[in-house]
């Protein structure tokens, strides 16, 4: 459950990814935010809803800080 | 916002940053290690706790019973029994407490004499008396055997300086700490657009901006959390403790602390009913999955009136609890948190202080976050401070000279550096006093070498004809101790990759194998890495009023 919550986290943050910037897309900040509610609902299943809050405010900042620092990497992999 | 405003709220950034950096670090990289203090460093600094069996809970009244025989009656006053490997003690201990001292001694008109008590120590797995000491309940407390998880949990809080100045040092540093985030939300007001941009290979400039900025950001709440609940411990004790005393109780801490913390006393019946410890042990340890039972506080030990107060953590609360029971049935009377019963929201968010602080309330998995984030906290005064350096190097017109920013460089690389030799210089430390020495209180004497070698890796740094090889040096003496952990525990403890399945010391074989991938990564990253000169051009410029000033 928790690594499914944290996928489901990843995937959120990489759709409002886009190219090193924020996403101005409306479209995507829509599906971003239904994604990581249900992530927060997978986390509060597992933790309790308080705990959940705080572990969902964590591993999202350490997701996006891994992501941010891996990217370059992985544009220059592409590129 | 008006950019003088700005490059004033830049400047008070920079010199906060430049003052207490260094220190900053210093915190938050033992506050990463403090995370596993409480848990899985105890069990790897005593092999002794590893893969503890759950004492009986009718061995613990057994006990109890048995030596309650050998003290005199006014002990019986309280019995706290603290269960091993739960609690900052390491053997099953019980302690019997007379409140007010020696009723035969004379006492002053108006005052008590000192608590005292007799504290009996087990083995947790023979359950053999192994100690038995008596004197004031400071005397007990203080005279306990610490390891190297105590130790560095311990320098996080104060800095091994003492109460009130450690405390109140790491105090303000969470205030300085808030104080650096408000002005960097300032400075950096327009960087959510470019949350996901990190260019570390156009030049260091724009590395350490970047990072700065990336790690910054999105540990905003992260750090903002660290920041203030760090400033509320450091602070509670030493300026709110006798404010709110000084406003609400005239000046009486003691009255204060009792309001909030002090069991009642129970009214003694003289009615003599055997208090129910197995029973209720069994009980507390059953009211939720996860729960750890860590000590039991009895008051009026023996008789009908008995009440037993459970030290409980983990289930559905974030924060430690009390479990409420009479003693002479066992029955569950309620529970609360220390703060929490007093009701209200206020005493709930305080309840959650130490939780947050510390990540303790979601195990192994909440803690590992807690520490990643903390090395991301310790990351960013580091950055920071590197930052300031290369664009004063590479300014035009430099406001110091080359000397005085490379001797500034020094204190960096040394410092910081330092720490985390220090740091990883408590784990070989820890076994060699624990087993090849007389010392029963390795935490006492560990300090030796922490400090030691923190002040070797500084004048090592300041005195080094560069200090860039330096921190390449001491990059590789981190890894070389790193890799060192496995084998220390290997020779000291037995415990290894092919036993674990059998001894069950998952933990410390688990700490032995991060411990081991860091160090060879480290050294693979290190020898890749050849240090350079500094570099002469500038930053590209980027939308953001920092770069502008």
């Amino acid at each position: 459950m928790l690594l499914l919550a944290s996928i489901l986290l990843i995937i959120s943050l990489l759709i409002v990814n886009e190219n090193g910037q924020l996403s101005p897309q409306k479209f995507r900040w829509a599906a971003a935010i239904a994604i990581l509610i249900v992530s927060g609902i997978l986390f509060a299943q597992e933790l309790g809803t308080l705990r959940a809050v705080f572990v969902l405010l964590a591993m999202g900042s350490l997701l996006g800080t891994l992501m941010t620092l891996w990217q370059w990497r992985i544009n220059l992999t592409r590129s | 916002m008006k950019i003088k405003t700005i490059k004033k709220l830049y400047t008070l950034h920079s010199w906060v940053g430049i003052i207490t950096g260094i220190l900053l670090f210093v915190i938050a990289f033992t506050g990463a290690m403090s995370v596993f203090g409480r848990g899985e460093l105890k069990l790897w600094a005593n092999p002794q706790l590893r893969a503890l069996p759950l004492i009986p809970s009718e061995r613990v009244e057994q006990l109890v019973l048995d030596y309650s025989e050998k003290v005199a009656l006014h002990y019986k006053e309280e019995v706290l029994i603290f269960l091993p490997g739960t609690s900052f003690l390491n053997n099953l201990t019980i302690v019997f407490e007379a409140h007010h001292g020696d009723p035969t001694l004379p006492q002053e008109a108006g005052k008590h004499n000192p608590a005292i008590g007799v504290m009996f120590e087990f083995d947790p797995i023979s359950h053999a008396l192994i100690n038995r000491r008596e004197g004031t309940i400071t005397e007990l407390f203080e005279h306990r055997e610490t390891d190297m998880a105590d130790f560095i949990v311990d320098f996080h809080a104060d800095l091994h300086l003492g109460r009130p100045i450690g405390l109140l040092t790491t105090g303000i540093l969470g205030l300085t700490m808030m104080l650096s985030i408000v002005t960097g939300i300032f400075i950096h007001r327009k960087i959510i657009r470019q949350i996901f941009t990190f260019r570390p290979r156009k030049n260091i400039s724009l590395l350490l901006s970047d990072g700065h900025k990336v790690i910054g950001v999105w540990g905003l709440l992260f750090n903002s959390v660290i920041a203030f609940t760090g400033a509320f411990l450091g602070l509670a004790v030493v300026v709110l403790l006798p404010a709110a005393a000084f406003v609400s109780f005239g000046g009486d801490q003691e009255k204060l602390v009792e309001t909030f913390t002090a069991m009642p006393e129970v009214v003694i019946l003289d009615v003599a009913q055997p208090t129910q410890i197995s029973k209720i042990i069994d009980n507390a340890r059953a009211l939720e999955s996860d729960i750890v039972l860590s000590s039991l506080t009895i008051q009026g030990y023996g008789d009908k009136s008995a009440m037993v107060y459970a030290g409980i953590s983990g289930g559905d609360s974030m924060a430690g609890q009390t479990a409420v029971y009479q003693g002479n049935d066992g029955v569950l009377l309620k529970t609360y948190g220390n703060f929490g019963r007093l009701g209200g929201f206020s005493g709930q968010v305080l309840d959650l202080m130490f939780s947050l602080h510390f990540g303790n309330f979601g195990g192994i998995f909440v803690k590992v976050i807690w520490a990643f984030l903390g090395l991301g906290t310790a990351l960013l005064p580091l950055t920071g401070l590197m930052l300031w350096m290369e664009r004063g190097v590479n300014a035009a017109n430099p406001k110091y000279s080359a000397k005085t920013y490379q001797r500034f460089n020094r204190l960096i690389v040394g410092g910081c550096g330092g720490i985390v030799v220090a740091t990883l210089a408590l784990f070989p430390s820890q076994m060699i006093f624990k087993y090849l020495t007389a010392v029963s209180d390795v935490g006492a004497v560990i300090g030796w070498v922490f400090f030691g070698s923190w002040l070797a890796t500084i004048l090592w740094a300041m005195v080094s004809p560069c200090e860039k090889k330096t921190a390449k040096h001491i990059g590789y003496l981190t890894a070389a101790l790193l890799i060192s952990i496995m084998p220390t525990n290997i020779f000291f403890s037995a415990s290894h990759l092919f036993n674990v399945f059998s001894n069950g010391h998952y933990v410390s074989v688990g700490i032995d194998v991060i411990a081991l991938l860091s160090g060879s990564y480290l050294i693979v990253k290190l020898k890749g890495y050849v240090p350079k000169q500094p570099v002469n051009e500038v930053a590209t410029p980027l939308n953001d009023t920092t770069e502008a000033i």
